[in-house]
């Protein structure tokens, strides 16, 4: 949590991660070397490294682009999206190497300027093969360039969750560019189907996960139309909330989580204020919400951070009638108090 | 994330959904098949052409390049023609192509419509069309990377010499 935004900061788990990260990175990059080395014992240098760096980031960034739906689809894949802005921004740095080592190798011993050639080199011919796929990858390296340098909390604060969302959603484009480039460029020289399976293979796994997960968000983002009662609305059976936990409605066009704890009902908005992460899917930790995301706490009564935090959600007015959790659709002011329900014994 | 982002993720993955597979296969589909050396036919390939007999070597063939040139057939009196090429180590033309024509080239750095590709400047020989039997012609030596004639031999007469 923060009182404001505040510098990264490397605690022990982020030190893990990013040591198996750079780590995974070192080991790829020497053993790719090791292979093209044994398999084309005549590759040069430059390229040998182009493609290692170029690979690895691609490699990458079906790993980060997994990350979300498994996390989703399984909760023991959380603590990798905790850890997923590293290694976005070392996706964008590997892949800047294999931009300069292309630039370097391909575009700077002529007398046009470096970046204009490599639009002006390889000119539309009129056929599909022809297609020229470096503009693709420098278009996605500018995207990703973009997304590492906003990946700070100081951005996301200053932002808003919101539009820093909206604006981190140019990864998918960023990767049907980066889908590009390889088909129209490295694919177009390779004889061996190797290459074209892996490539098939990497982003249908990615669009096979993505709408697995999205199938399991359908349900949950139905609009809630149960039997309303004096304004109030009939959610969900008490029996049917985990204690500590949530169950999540969808009330006025956007999701509610219901806690139960110490014999209490609250419900506050399903969106942390952090990066806008599920509430509902997270549980009570020493008496506050704890987003599964990152951890960012509030007080089920208030929506408010525990002092000296500030951030804050709306909350709900809730009624126990019968066994039944009812629900007033209009959300209080973010960080207003609205007195929990008790539970009939 | 709340729902508007929620929604908009969803149509940003079923557009892709559609978008990768179909750009990728059209892709693949249009992939223009890669010669492999083994698949060449010999005249292109880097094999040794079958030139035993050497015919004559001149030096004096080119006016602007120090290369000594070497005429091969591959019997005595019999057999196809082939030419290869010699320079000394400073030779700095990476890039070289050899072309023969029949015509004797003007001085345009414009490749001849009737030039025929005989193959990279090295060491190989490379066999000569059977037009160059037939009539006169020249070597024409063309740099791929600055898209020019670097020179042209004098007119040979390959009949004349091996008769």
């Amino acid at each position: 949590m923060a009182v404001n935004y505040t510098a990264v900061q490397w605690n022990r788990q982020k030190k893990i991660y990013d040591f198996a990260l750079v780590g995974g990175v070192a080991l790829y990059l020497l053993a790719f070397g090791a292979i093209t080395e044994i398999l084309f014992p005549l590759v040069t240098e430059e390229i040998l490294l182009m493609r290692a760096f170029g690979t690895v980031a691609f490699l990458l960034l079906h790993i980060i682009l997994c990350i979300g739906p498994l996390s989703r689809l399984n909760p023991k894949f959380m603590p990798l999206l905790y850890n997923r802005r590293h290694a976005g921004v070392t996706c964008f740095l590997l892949a800047l190497i294999h931009a300069v080592l292309v630039v370097a190798t391909y575009h700077a011993g002529s007398d046009i300027n470096p970046i204009l050639s490599i639009f002006v080199s390889s000119p539309l011919t009129g056929s599909i093969a022809g297609v020229p796929f470096q503009p693709f990858g420098f278009f996605a390296l500018i995207i990703l360039f973009l997304l590492a340098a906003t990946s700070h909390d100081f951005w996301l604060t200053n932002l808003t969750a919101p539009v820093w969302k909206a604006l981190h959603m140019a990864v998918y484009f960023a990767y049907a560019l980066l889908v590009l480039h390889v088909t129209f460029g490295t694919l177009q020289g390779e004889t061996s189907w190797i290459f074209v399976v892996a490539t098939a293979l990497g982003f249908t796994t990615v669009l096979a996960l993505h709408i697995a997960a999205a199938r399991r968000e359908i349900p949950p983002d139905k609009d809630f139309k149960n039997i309303a009662s004096e304004g109030f609305m009939d959610a969900c059976a008490v029996a049917d909330i985990p204690e500590n936990r949530a169950r999540i409605v969808c009330v006025s066009g956007e999701r509610v989580a219901i806690f139960k704890y110490d014999g209490k009902i609250s419900a506050v908005s399903n969106v942390c204020q952090h990066q806008n992460g599920p509430l509902g899917e997270g549980k009570i930790v020493a008496g506050c919400i704890t987003c599964p995301w990152h951890g960012y706490q509030y007080v089920p009564e208030t929506g408010a951070s525990p002092p000296p935090f500030a951030e804050k959600v709306p909350t709900f007015n809730v009624r126990v009638q019968n066994g039944r959790v009812w629900i007033d659709p209009k959300p209080n002011p973010a960080g207003s108090r609205a007195q929990p329900a008790l539970i009939e014994s | 994330m709340i729902r508007k982002l929620r929604q908009r993720h969803h149509r940003i993955v079923i557009a892709l959904g559609f978008v990768l597979p179909v750009a990728f296969i059209l892709g693949i589909a249009a992939r223009r098949p890669i010669p492999i050396v083994s698949q060449l036919p010999s005249v292109l390939g880097t094999v040794a052409q079958p030139f035993e007999n050497s015919m004559w070597q001149r030096s004096d063939l080119f006016a602007k390049l120090a290369i000594q040139v070497r005429l091969w057939r591959e019997h005595p009196n019999a057999g196809r023609f082939g030419v290869s090429f010699s320079a000394s180590s400073d030779f700095v033309k990476p890039d070289l192509l050899v072309y023969w024509s029949a015509e004797t080239a003007s001085a345009t750095n414009v490749l001849p419509d009737n030039a025929i590709l005989l193959g990279a400047f090295d060491s190989h020989k490379l066999t000569l069309p059977e037009a160059a039997e037939k009539s006169a012609g020249t070597l024409l030596l063309f740099s791929l990377a600055d898209n020019e004639i670097v020179d042209v031999s004098r007119s040979i007469r390959i009949n004349e010499v091996a008769k």
